[in-house]
């Protein structure tokens, strides 16, 4: 599930920044570290993040999140 | 009063230490005592006639930040945020009426300082308490000392409840705090002084005769113009950062050298760091979290495919903020036209993926937008867009002051066109490690010190030119 999970948010962040599919994705990625990912683009991201696992991630919570794999832990976690 | 004086330097800050660091007070509770006397002492001395409006801002804040906090309405959060907007709405209006009026030889107005400051930073406590990120402040001593602190009080960074609620609880004061604070201080009264002020008067020639200058000349004053408004901006956020250093409070950076940028979404992202900050976090997120937007969304997901409209809402949530970023400087169209300015720029950016990568090009083209739009929005050239031709169609080429003003001012070019770029870190980086770097600092610090206050003296006093936002 954690896996499956892992590798959907993987590609679901590629397709928010426009990314290119062989681009590689590692966790410590953050808003700022690639130019694709600009505040808008995180707020994408947030956006179909919530709508695809039909979650909430309130601004306290995003506040704390200082990368990608924190983010994806979270987002496991909520979606349990 | 500002930093870079001699009432600040030699009375007000000296005096300040002085009690704040006495043996007798050793409880927080009074050294927060302390510190909101003399920053509202600091206000009184730059705008005693308009204490009363950031009294009034406190209290209304500390009453709606506990309102909130217990009954978690949205009315509430509503109200708040209105009461902010409108009081700054008013006074930054004012002011345009008021410039209107400077012809019929009414004093020029002067309202309440750092009020774009000091709203933002209450609409974002109020905001924060409402997402649950902090808690209310239930001792009015604390939170005015949150909004009055004085190193930050006039001209930002813009603080963050959430970055410093803690230490206003408890912080403690060092000896490295203070050498540090004492550091950073002086880096931003060099810059300042030294750097701003000169380099500025070279500006403030050129503009008031700039029907005159040459092409040449037009670009100097120009380059001279953004290298002012770095140093006397960066310098007074330095002077802040130091001064909370040595206060015991860790003021997030401002600054992060937006001249060595290689696009303009870079360039915004290292220029008044704590305001881009604030506008994402409470402008931008609320948008594009709203209901509406995602209603909108959804509508726009029917008609066409999810890229375009996803694209075209990212657009619409940008235009807003960039017009309320233009608007955040003053209010009137000529800041209007610098929200579009920049907006336009950070969508062709993001559209074409432009500049693809970092080079030389990239870094000319970020500066050369960087040059026009300060030229633009925040010179004091007028009118701008003569200004503006003379820097492109001129039937002069050279002109005589550049001449002059390169060969009696080019050490404080060299030094400010140098220092935009991170060289003073990299030094840093390479030599801390070695046992005569310490010494060698101190010295070079000493020296700057001495050498700022020099020009303090023999320069006339000239505000920081943020003051006016």
């Amino acid at each position: 599930m954690g896996d499956i999970m892992d590798k959907e948010l993987d590609l679901l962040l590629k397709e928010t920044l426009y990314l290119d599919d062989n681009f590689e994705i590692n966790d410590n990625m953050f808003p700022g570290s690639i130019i694709e990912w600009d505040s808008l683009s995180h707020m994408n991201l947030i956006y179909n993040i919530s709508n695809k696992y039909n979650i909430e991630i309130p601004f306290k919570d995003l506040k704390n999140i200082e990368n990608w794999g924190q983010l994806k832990k979270y987002v496991c976690k909520k979606f349990k | 009063m500002v930093f870079s004086s001699s009432i600040f330097l030699f009375l007000f800050l000296p005096v300040c230490l002085i009690l704040y660091f006495n043996p007798f007070v050793k409880s927080i509770k009074y050294k927060n005592i302390i510190l909101l006397i003399f920053s509202i002492l600091f206000y009184c001395y730059g705008s005693l006639d308009y204490l009363w409006v950031i009294l009034l801002s406190i209290i209304i804040n500390y009453i709606f930040g506990i309102l909130i906090e217990k009954f978690k309405k949205f009315y509430l959060i509503f109200i708040g945020v209105l009461f902010n907007i409108i009081l700054l709405f008013i006074f930054k209006l004012l002011g345009v009426y008021d410039t209107s009026l400077l012809s019929s030889g009414i004093l020029p107005y002067v309202g309440p300082l750092g009020i774009s400051f000091f709203t933002f930073q209450e609409i974002s406590y109020i905001v924060d308490v409402y997402r649950k990120v902090v808690p209310a402040q239930k001792n009015i001593i604390k939170y005015s000392l949150y909004v009055s602190f004085f190193p930050q009080l006039i001209a930002g960074p813009i603080i963050r409840y959430d970055d410093i609620y803690k230490e206003i609880d408890n912080r403690k004061t060092s000896l490295s705090g203070v050498s540090d604070g004492l550091y950073e201080f002086i880096i931003g009264l060099f810059k300042k002084c030294v750097i701003a002020d000169v380099i500025g008067n070279c500006a403030l020639i050129m503009f008031t005769n700039s029907s005159g200058n040459s092409l040449c000349e037009a670009w100097l004053c120009a380059i001279s113009f953004v290298l002012q408004l770095y140093y006397d901006f960066s310098g007074y956020s330095n002077m802040a950062i130091g001064l909370g250093k040595i206060f015991g409070f860790n003021i997030k950076s401002n600054f992060n050298y937006p001249y060595a940028s290689c696009s303009i979404n870079e360039y915004w992202k290292k220029w008044n760091i704590s305001l881009g900050n604030w506008f994402n976090d409470y402008i931008l997120y609320p948008i594009c979290n709203s209901k509406i937007y995602k209603f909108i969304l959804k509508k726009l997901n029917m008609f066409f495919n999810k890229k375009f409209a996803f694209k075209m809402m990212n657009y619409l949530a940008l235009f807003i903020c960039w017009i309320l970023v233009g608007l955040w400087h003053g209010i009137g169209i000529n800041y209007v036209y610098l929200g579009i300015f920049y907006f336009i720029f950070l969508t062709i950016e993001k559209q074409f993926k432009f500049p693809k990568n970092r080079n030389i090009i990239s870094h000319i083209y970020t500066l050369f937008v960087i040059t026009i739009g300060t030229i633009l929005f925040f010179s004091y050239s007028d009118p701008k867009l003569v200004f503006l031709k003379s820097m492109f169609i001129n039937d002069s080429f050279i002109g005589n002051r550049v001449y002059l003003y390169l060969s009696n001012y080019w050490i404080y070019y060299l030094i400010g066109i140098i220092f935009s770029f991170p060289v003073l870190k990299m030094i840093q980086e390479k030599f801390k490690h070695y046992r005569f770097y310490s010494i060698v600092n101190s010295i070079f610090i000493f020296i700057l010190f001495f050498v700022s206050i020099y020009y303090m003296v023999i320069n006339s006093y000239s505000p920081f030119i943020y003051f006016n936002f």
